[in-house]
């Protein structure tokens, strides 16, 4: 009886700790950050999609690695975000598919409650699906999606109430073999908005390999030759035509992920391509749909050791508050990610090492990735998706089925200290879940002014990170050209809270198979003077009186001083 | 009652002592094998699509370890095994288990770090400083160094790499990676100095190419910069790292078709046939039924050119597996070696009807029917391979020879004209080709096929005769000489050069390019370096005499040939010795 009391004793004594350590179930620690901000699971809350999974082939066919597009958008333009979810079959035939093989769209009713629409929207193409993009195609102020798939890639056409009909054909989409990331700019000035499509391989299915232990493994992309991307026209009239060697994009390659901006800053649009085991490619514009690849010459090709990395996806923006658009490309286990800082007049460096990202990142295979301000304290906050492609230790962690649990990987949040360097976060969280993340996507999902997100992993499963950072001042931007009736994407936002001036660009792609909310996210802890500008594509600039804060706003081209 | 309670205490006794003997039973058989009783600290083993191979060395190694729970190799023979055949989890934690029982060992930590450094480089970081402690291992610095250089703690990752090529300067790794720290360091001579040596070590290396395109970058040759890149992309990205601590220990433990296959190139390269030939007859003797270990088995004996070993480890693989084509195409070409057309046929055909569109096997059949007499099936076959492998230069060349047999020459032209177009320069193509073009009176075009020939293999002796003899049938006299003249200063010891040549000095229709005197010189000397009794080199002094005029030692000469010839009637006759005999007599000289 005595020792029992004592031990009692001694489990109240050490909760009675626990308690004042502040460190509850409900009350997350604080991070080192000054103020608090946690991500929630919320994937299997009510009102979200229920989890479609794909069915693991005995085999290992490439593509089922690489797959895990997901696209952020309203599809309906009532104000709240939807979800376009990119699902595939067991082959790439599409008589195959069946029912819940097919691309799938969650309209979003009220916050945090998503209807599949998928039977209702036709959006439910049946292709081997990669990846997807969101743009209006004709200027009729509703996106538009570009799905890029194994096999024929397909463009659907949205009539503003999230109904969605396949254009492919009518429009001259004849883009086939396998697609990857997909980007909208308007790369000739015309006004409309053209579509770059990354292609990966030249995929030959009798390829079949094993691992040292004798069991069916993943192929590596140099057993393939690349594939040449796509640069297609907006004729304006509702066709589409390839205009890819004209444009001198003439050089096939392992392509994954793609971004558009102005890489040299001579105001005209650029794209950069990640290669998967090759240099990446900086195809500088000329303005009127012509490109050359100068990547080499801009530091871009290669990292700061002289070697090509295995490149995945983009994240861009101006990590470090120069005004410039910095980039970081996620890369293959034992390849560190890489974060090139826009010296500018088109020099790069890699200052990867020195900006903490190297030995953080050196263990994990990145795909998706974004650079957002994820604690709304005014700086870029950088995000990447895990999980390999060769199978490896497993971890004790490790979730989903047999056949993904040797290739899962945890997800990483990197905090921002203002100045560019980011350390890895762990008490917000983030990425408790072991999986095999692909695609992943940002959006302000409930409208409350931080940015949520949304991963997918390579079992089709899909994961829901309702982001709650502590109240400050945000503001949520429509950036709206009239004479196109859009989103002006290329645009940049220039915002000045007093003490520190956020740049960000409308648009550009960017992350891994995958298309995040369009919409500018500013926010800022401080309290000053603030003003706003918008540098629009077109090369004009306008200022804006800032709008209350907190507050979901439009700016339009011609009504600012 | 009384003996009712005595057997109910019996009972009441006999159950406990039957437990209890059932226990101690089992503890005394645990060790045997009987019961499977592992150390507590064996971690959880995944045996899910496990080669059934790994399998069985799995449980031998379990069974060792079983029995020495406190032996160090046991728990590292369990951790090579299963960090070879992907269980890396596992393999880790009897690493460490080696490493706890036996610190002194550098195997566990070196052979752990490189199993973590997928992964988990912190751990992997780790085990190689404890490994680093032990041993001085060039591999082992440069993996140090590159962990190092990926943290960007270049001034260690600079040391490390100095240290592995103190031991071993050969390392290209060695060298790139100081290359790789003076670029970050943007020290561009020192970066260009370690680039240089990797270059010379490795000409082809692509991660030397690509570090050397950053290299032109820095120096801001950005055309350079580009040329090197592309290079680069052309190349294998990585070269391997020379191990002989981790081959080692992949050799000891690998399990399976292809640690076999590697053990045995290993034990051929080494001049230990015997060994290989043993090693694939106990991959038999541990399953006579695995068809791939009868190849295995095959293949070494054929290269050990013991066929009828060979032939019945095909046979038996063929047997088992019906449907493995390459026992099929092996049995096939033996066969077909050994001279059994039938046998070679039966083979080729059934390997045929399981692969249709194997260009080997049609190859082989087509070769096998020009053998037997059966050309035009033969050409059939080898066009059937032809289409299923449009672009192989070999099949292509294999069906032009087939036309060659048949003395069908324009087809011989038509596809090496096709082979040529996919590679250009294969010595032997533009040698057949050239002969082609002769056979059908194309001569100034044949001469420009000998012609480039001889350019790249100058020490051909046939490139060059062919060449002449093209010139000179298409009445380019200078052309010809010239091209002897070259030839005899490219191989000057070469009787067939320097006969050719003298007889055409002497014989020459045109006259401005006639040299009697030469050719005699030539002659001369070739008939006393043969103790002057070859005949074709005595009617070469016999031509050149007849062009000095001197008609009575011409027509000694080809006495001299024919009096040899008549001692030798095994050696061929040349019956144009006594008509130029009889020209010598008229005071003719003869012409070419």
């Amino acid at each position: 009886m005595r020792s029992g009391f004592r031990s009692l004793g001694a489990a109240t004594i050490l909760l009675a700790c626990s308690c004042s350590s502040g460190c509850t179930k409900d009350e997350p620690p604080s991070v080192h950050t000054t103020h608090q901000f946690r991500f929630i699971d919320v994937s299997d809350q009510q009102g979200l999609p229920p989890q479609i999974l794909i069915q693991d082939r005995v085999d290992r066919f490439m593509p089922e690695s690489m797959t895990g597009g997901v696209v952020i958008f309203d599809c309906d333009g009532d104000g709240d975000l939807d979800l376009y979810l990119l699902c595939h079959g067991p082959t790439a035939d599409r008589n195959v598919s069946d029912r819940s093989a097919r691309n799938r769209l969650y309209r979003q009713e009220q916050p945090w409650r998503f209807v599949d629409i998928t039977d209702l929207s036709g959006a439910d193409d049946s292709g081997y699906a990669m990846g997807a993009a969101a743009g209006d195609i004709d200027n009729d102020g509703d996106l538009d999606l570009y799905i890029s798939n194994l096999g024929p890639d397909r463009l659907l056409e949205n009539d503003g109430s999230g109904v969605f009909t396949d254009i492919s054909e009518a429009s001259g989409i004849e883009v086939d073999g396998w697609s990857s990331s997909v980007l909208f700019a308007d790369v000739d000035g015309d006004n409309n908005l053209d579509i770059y499509v990354t292609r990966y391989l030249e995929l030959d299915e009798t390829i079949r390999v094993t691992n040292h232990g004798g069991l069916p493994e993943y192929p590596a992309p140099g057993q393939f030759k690349g594939a040449q991307d796509q640069l297609l026209r907006n004729n304006g009239d509702g066709s589409f035509v390839s205009i890819t060697i004209e444009a001198g994009l003439d050089r096939p390659s392992r392509g994954l992920g793609v971004i558009a901006g102005d890489l040299d800053g001579d105001g005209v649009l650029d794209l950069y391509v990640a290669n998967d085991g090759e240099p990446n490619q900086a195809w500088l514009g000329d303005g009127s749909a012509g490109f050359h690849d100068a990547a080499m010459e801009m530091g871009l090709a290669i990292n700061i050791f002289g070697q090509p990395e295995a490149g995945m996806g983009i994240a861009h923006g101006d990590v470090d508050g120069d005004g410039l658009l910095d980039l970081i490309v996620t890369h293959l286990i034992s390849e560190s990610d890489t974060l090139y800082q826009n010296l500018g007049q088109g020099h790069f460096k890699d200052v990867t090492g020195a900006r903490g990202l190297a030995h953080p990142t050196i263990d994990f295979t990145g795909f998706g990735t974004l650079l957002f301000d994820g604690d709304n304290d005014g700086d870029l906050d950088l995000v990447t998706s895990h999980g390999r492609v060769l199978r490896g230790i497993t971890h004790s962690m490790a979730a989903g089925s047999r056949h993904w649990k040797p290739y899962a990987e945890e997800d990483h949040l990197f905090l921002n200290d203002g100045q560019g360097r980011f350390r890895i976060d762990g008490k917000s969280g983030f990425a408790t879940r072991i999986g095999v993340s692909r695609g992943l996507a940002g959006g302000d999902l409930d409208n409350d002014g931080d940015i949520d997100l949304v991963i997918t992993e390579a079992d089709g499963s899909l994961r829901w990170w309702k982001n709650q950072s502590e109240p400050s001042s945000w503001w949520l931007l429509n950036v709206i050209d009239p004479s196109s009736n859009r989103t002006d994407l290329g645009a940049v936002v220039e915002f000045h809270d007093g003490h520190k001036l956020q740049r960000r660009r409308v648009g550009g792609g960017g992350s891994y198979l995958s298309g995040s909310d369009q919409r500018i996210h500013l926010a800022t802890r401080k309290e000053g003077e603030r003003s706003l500008k918008v540098r629009w594509s077109d090369g004009t600039s306008e200022s804006f009186q800032v709008p209350p804060h907190r507050t979901i706003s439009t700016l339009r081209k011609g009504e600012g001083e | 009652m009384k003996g009712k309670n005595k057997v109910s205490r019996f009972r009441q006794r006999l159950l406990p002592t039957l437990l209890l003997g059932v226990l101690l039973l089992g503890w005394w058989l645990a060790p045997t094998g009987w019961f499977e009783r592992y150390p507590q600290d064996l971690p959880a083993i995944s045996r899910s699509g496990m080669d059934t191979a790994v399998e069985r060395r799995l449980d031998l190694l379990l069974n060792s370890l079983q029995q020495q729970p406190e032996a160090a190799r046991a728990w590292g023979d369990v951790a090579i095994l299963l960090d070879l055949h992907q269980q890396a989890g596992p393999a880790l934690e009897c690493y460490r288990k080696a490493m706890e029982l036996d610190p002194a060992e550098v195997r566990w930590p070196y052979l752990g770090g490189i199993c973590a450094s997928l992964g988990d480089s912190d751990e992997a970081f780790r085990l190689f400083e404890v490994a680093a402690m032990l041993i001085q291992h060039a591999p082992l610095s440069i993996r140090q160094g590159q962990i190092y250089l990926q943290r960007g703690e270049f001034d260690r990752a600079e040391q490390l790499f100095r240290t592995a090529l103190s031991i071993d300067d050969q390392l290209i790794q060695g060298h790139l990676g100081l290359a790789r720290c003076a670029l970050v360091a943007s020290d561009l001579d020192a970066a260009g100095a370690h680039l240089d040596r990797c270059e010379q070590l490795q000409p082809e290396a692509g991660e030397v190419a690509s570090a050397r395109a950053h290299w032109w970058r820095l120096t801001g040759d950005v055309q350079q910069a580009q040329q090197q890149l592309e290079a680069a992309t052309a190349r294998a990205p990585r070269e391997p790292l020379p191990d002989s601590l981790r081959q080692q220990a992949v050799m000891e433990q690998g399990v399976g078709p292809q640690w076999l296959r590697e053990r045995s190139r290993r034990l051929l390269a080494a001049g230990d046939s015997q060994g290989a030939i043993d090693l694939w007859q106990q991959a038999v003797l541990d399953d006579p039924q695995d068809a791939a270990s009868r190849m295995g088995l095959g293949r070494v004996a054929q290269q050990q050119k013991k066929p009828l070993l060979a032939l019945q480890e095909f046979a038996e693989a063929a047997r088992l597996d019906p449907d493995l084509v390459e026992a099929h195409i092996a049995l096939g070409v033996l066969r077909m070696r050994r001279g059994d057309a039938a046998g070679a046929e039966k083979a080729l055909r059934q390997g045929l009807a399981l692969d249709s569109a194997s260009h080997e096997i049609l190859t082989n059949l087509g070769a096998l029917m020009m053998t037997t007499g059966r050309g035009a099936e033969g050409v059939q076959f080898l066009q059937r391979a032809c289409e299923v492998a449009p672009d192989d230069a070999d099949v292509r060349f294999n069906l032009a020879m087939a036309h060659r047999a048949l003395k069908e020459w324009s087809a011989v032209c038509i596809e090496l004209e096709s082979m040529m177009k996919i590679d250009a320069n294969r010595p032997r193509a533009r040698f057949e080709y050239g002969v082609a073009l002769a056979e059908r009176g194309r001569f100034t075009e044949a001469a420009v096929q000998f012609s480039w020939l001889t350019e790249q293999q100058p020490q051909r002796v046939t490139g060059w005769t062919n060449l002449t003899r093209a010139l000179v049938r298409a009445e380019l006299h200078g052309e010809a000489i010239a091209s002897l003249r070259r030839a005899h200063q490219e191989i000057p010891g070469n009787w067939r050069i320097a006969s050719e040549l003298a007889w055409f000095l002497c014989t020459c229709p045109d006259a401005r390019w006639r040299d009697g005197i030469e050719a005699k010189r030539i002659a001369e000397v070739l008939c006393q370096q043969q103790g002057s009794t070859y005949p074709r080199s005595l009617d070469v002094w016999a031509a050149s005499f007849a062009e000095c005029g001197d008609f009575e030692s011409a027509i000694a000469k080809v006495n001299e040939a024919l009096q040899y010839l008549s001692d030798h009637p095994e050696l061929p006759q040349d019956p144009q010795l006594e008509i130029r005999l009889a020209g010598y007599r008229e005071q003719q000289p003869h012409r070419y």
